[in-house]
Parts: structure tokens; sequence; C-alpha cells
């Protein structure tokens, strides 16, 4: 389900850092180790770019979840984004299975606790159902900030959009944070609920 | 903005699109589930910004402009544009095959594939504006051959030889592209106006792809700084030229009238002579190039070489230094040594050779390793 997104100017703060955010991230050690992975992974998976794309979002423990990689790879295959978002094997979380989705096509965003915050803070409905995490609702709320995204807070780098835009909600949920002051708080300043 | 409604000479077009795509030989099956289609977003302004008719609406139909000779200048305008689009992949579909790593293919993919839908994008302007006119221009975009030197801008008939010219390409080449996009974000024709946004947040991409590509290769050290060199002098001087002369009665005009200003237009940069529009854009151009190569050089290999800028005068084809005698330096050399010394300071055959033997190394490291 697709959610309206919020009005341009409760999304403002949020793109007036965008870009230094992104940067930030880019050129940060983490940055570094997210393109060691890009660049090293094939499509189709092998099993080792499987086992290395869980290692990386810490969730290697998931590895049994997953079908086997030819079932995988076929699956990768047959759909369309943004198809499989809420096709995530039982058992397997939003952040494996969407690191899983990343690495194959770099379209779909990595779903991480502090972006999913930091999108309902900026007034999308992306939060946790029932205690669990609603990636398709994530999803559905990175596509509507890839569109509304002014051009001048996407610098140049070698990622996605939804890569940059992912980085950037983690940058300004933290920011928020580093202030004193929880992002949902710091949006609220901003005339939100 | 919302997109206007589609035409049935659009959807006629489109089909053309198919036909070319198959011209082109374009793998369909990495295009995947790439949307193409026109997207238009409110522009930074709704009133002309510059020229003669500053301060008024924004034109929304070409008619609509006061002066007759807006609607010939607004079609070549967006003509060449789109014709620039439709190029670049001819120009770069054949290095698919041999694409360093999955990575580097599902990027010139995505560049590509975006080049494709920037050229919608022109072609949607053109049908939805300028009647037959339009269409017969937006056919043309699809005509024409980049294989054949048939492109309008020269620059988009050279070849792309191999991965290290798409890295150049996409890092120097698409920069004058990211420069005349953002010139027509401040047009006064507003569908025109309108297109850049998206088109510019795409571009972002290709330039980061690479910018990234050049930092990767020095990083493995594999090609040799001074064969890199040779492709910069002939990238950057390329991208010089598609500025236009830099002292241009066209130019002014096309200023005079609101369609295309400068690229900082609305930052408070006032006092340009008009005439001269092209060499401020070009200036600013070579001034943020100046900057990345120094990026490069911060992050060579130590024991290496330095890259360096081409001067605003070296080889150029178009201009006030067109065909003339200029060192890299911009220091003025006798003829009668040129041609050696440009055969010595652009990429040669031999390079092209020699590449061959390295792309079967390790010659790109990923980044960040």
């Amino acid at each position: 389900m697709r959610h309206a997104a919020p009005e341009g100017p409760r999304l403002a703060p949020f793109f007036a850092g965008l870009r230094g955010d992104i940067l930030a991230a880019w050129q940060s050690p983490l940055g570094f180790a997210y393109d060691r992975v890009i660049y090293s992974v094939s499509y189709p998976y092998t099993e080792g770019d499987v086992t290395r794309v869980l290692a990386w979002c810490g969730r290697a423990g998931e590895r049994a979840r997953l079908p086997a990689v030819g079932e995988l790879n076929r699956t990768l295959e047959a759909h369309s984004y943004p198809e499989l978002a809420s096709r995530a094997p039982p058992g397997v979380s939003a952040h494996a299975w969407s690191a899983v989705l990343h690495f194959c096509d770099p379209s779909y965003p990595i779903y991480t606790e502090r972006a999913a915050e930091a999108l309902s803070a900026l007034g999308f409905d992306a939060a946790a159902r029932g205690g669990e995490p609603d990636y398709g609702a994530f999803v559905a709320a990175v596509d509507e900030l890839k569109v509304e995204a002014p051009a001048a807070s996407i610098p140049e780098t070698n990622w996605y959009l939804a890569r940059n835009l992912g980085v950037g909600l983690e940058g300004w949920w933290q920011a928020g944070d580093a202030h004193g002051r929880p992002v949902a708080r710091a949006a609220a300043a901003y005339g939100r609920n | 903005m919302a997109t206007p409604a589609a035409t049935e000479p659009f959807d006629q077009w489109v089909d053309h699109f198919d036909g070319w795509v198959g011209r082109v030989d374009y793998p369909r099956h990495l295009l995947g589930d790439f949307r193409l289609e026109p997207k238009y977003a409110d522009p930074p302004a709704a009133t002309v910004e510059f020229g003669k008719y500053k301060g008024a609406p924004k034109w929304r139909r070409p008619e609509e402009h006061p002066d007759p000779a807006a609607h010939e200048i607004l079609l070549k305008l967006i003509t060449i544009q789109g014709d620039t689009e439709f190029a670049s992949v001819e120009q770069q579909r054949h290095l698919l095959e041999t694409a360093p790593t999955a990575y580097d293919l599902k990027s010139a993919v995505r560049v590509n594939v975006e080049e494709m839908r920037h050229g919608w994008q022109m072609s949607h302007v053109l049908i939805s504006a300028f009647g037959e006119e339009g269409q017969k221009e937006a056919d043309g975009l699809l005509q024409r051959n980049a294989q054949e030197g048939e492109r309008i801008l020269q620059a988009f008939n050279d070849p792309v030889r191999n991965w290290l010219d798409f890295f150049c390409y996409t890092a120097f080449l698409d920069r004058d592209g990211k420069f005349q996009l953002g010139c027509l974000l401040h047009s006064g024709y507003y569908p025109l106006s309108a297109s850049m946004g998206p088109m510019l947040k795409e571009e972002a991409f290709h330039l980061g792809t690479g910018v990234t590509g050049i930092m990767r290769i020095l990083a493995a050290g594999k090609v040799p700084v001074d064969m890199l060199q040779r492709r910069v002098n002939w990238w950057v001087s390329t991208s010089l030229d598609c500025f236009g002369g830099e002292q241009s009665r066209k130019a002014k005009a096309v200023y005079d009238l609101g369609l295309k200003g400068r690229y900082d237009e609305g930052e408070g940069h006032e006092g340009v002579e008009v005439a001269h529009v092209n060499e401020y854009n070009q200036g600013l151009y070579h001034e943020e190039v100046t900057q990345i190569v120094d990026r490069f050089n911060a992050h060579r290999p130590s024991g290496t070489p330095p890259l360096f800028m081409p001067s605003q005068k070296f080889r150029r084809r178009v201009g006030i230094h067109k065909d003339g005698c200029f060192a890299i330096d911009g220091k003025p050399m006798k003829d009668t040594a040129y041609e050696e010394y440009l055969e010595a300071n652009l990429p040669t055959k031999e390079d092209d050779e020699r590449l061959e033997e390295i792309f079967k190394e390790e010659w790109i490291a990923p980044r960040g390793a």
C-alpha cells in the first residue's frame, strides 16, 4: 500500500541536510565497507555472495531461513521492483531481506530501524506493525522521497538514489539524537505531530 | 508539475524508440523494470529569471513568447539536448560486454537507460508543444547515428573506445551535460525548465560513477598515469567545446530572450557580459573540473606523478582558440611542431593496445579497497 507523501515543507528540514549526510556517509569507513560488497557481488548471486551480504548487515544467522541460492536467484529474477518488498521468506528479517534485495537490485532501500524511525518522524506511515517492520511501507515511503528530493540535495556518488536516501535518513535521525532531541521531536518542531 | 497527458504522436514516437533500441542492439533484458517516462518538477522560479523579459510569467507554450524568433531557437535547443542523450548510448553500448565488475555493468546500464529517459523527456517536450516540426525533430533524434558521425555535436560522434574512456566520459563530458541542464533549468520556457530537475538528479549518479571510477583506477595503480592524462586531455578539451564559442552573438540572443541562462543564474553574480555567457559557463566548468583533478591527486598512490588540467586553450575545435597551437599549459607553440605535440599528448593506438593487456589484470579496485 502506498501512502501520500507529507507536504513539501515538512520534508524541507530533511532535504536541507541530505547532501551533507550523504557525503559524510559515502566517505566514511562504513561507506567504504558497503562499496567493498557492491563491487564484489555477482548476479546471479553465488553462495559466497549471499553469505557476504548477510555478514555485512549483521544477519549471517539468517542464511538457513533463505532458500537455496538457485531458488533465491530464480525468485530475484522473476519479479520486478518493488514486488519483492513484501515477500520476505518466513522468519527472514526486513534487515536481511532488504540487503539481499538491495545488493542485487540497488533500487531497493536497505531497512534499518533508524531509517524507519526517521521516515515515521517525517510523517510517512512506515512504522513497525505489531512489532514487525513493514518493509513494503518502508519501500513506498523511500520511493516518495526519490520523487520529492530536490536535485541539489543529491551529490555525485556511485550510489543509487535508494542508498543515498537510506544513509540520509540515518544521518537525519542521528543529527536529531546528537542535538539531544530525538528526531521525532525535532520534526515536531517543524509542525508535525 | 503534472506530466502532460500522453498523445497519439508521442505514442507513435515510442514505437519508433522501440525500433531504435533494436537498431542499437541494446540488450532488452538489461533494461529490466526501469520506467521510461517523462518527468516534470516545479522549476526554481515561476517567472522568467533573466534577459529582456525578466519577471514575466514563464511561457507554457512556445507561441506565448513575445518574440517569434524564440520558437525556432527553442526547437533547436531542445533538439540538440535530446540528440546528445541518444548519442551517448550509441557511443557506449559496445562496452557492456567488457564491464570490469557486475556493479560496473549495472552502473553503465543505469547511466544508459537514464540517458534514454532524458531523450524521451526532450522528445516529449518537442512533440507536446511543437506540432509536426517537433515530431520531425523527435524522430530525427532516433534516426541520426553516432557510429556514422551523424550526431549534431562532434563530441557525440567521437569514439568511446574502452572503459577508461567511459569513466572519463561520465566524469568530464557528462559534467558538461550537467552544466547545460543547469543552464536550461533557468529557462523561461516552462516545460524545458520543469524537465531539468529530475534529469539533474539522475545525472549525479553518472558523474559519481565517472569520478569514482577514475579514483578506483588510480587506486589499483595498473593504468599508467601518463596514459590517463592523455585521456583527460582529450575529454576535457572535447567537453569545453560543447559550451560553444566563448564570444557568441547567438548565445547573447538566446540569453536576451530568456531561454537559456547562466549555470549559476539567480545566485547574485551580476556584471557578466551577455555576449560572453558561454565563456562564463565554461569558466565555471573548468573551475569545477580543476577541483576534481585536485581530488584525484590527493588520492593517488604515493610515488605516482600528479594529473593536471589542460588549459582552456588546448586542442580546441570550437571558439576563439579553435585550431590554435597551444600547449597543455596554454603556452603558444609553433605550428610546425604542434601535430607531433598533439600525438604525444592525446590517446594513441599504442595506448589502446596496451590497455587491452592491462584490462586482463586487476586494473580497477573496488572503491574502499
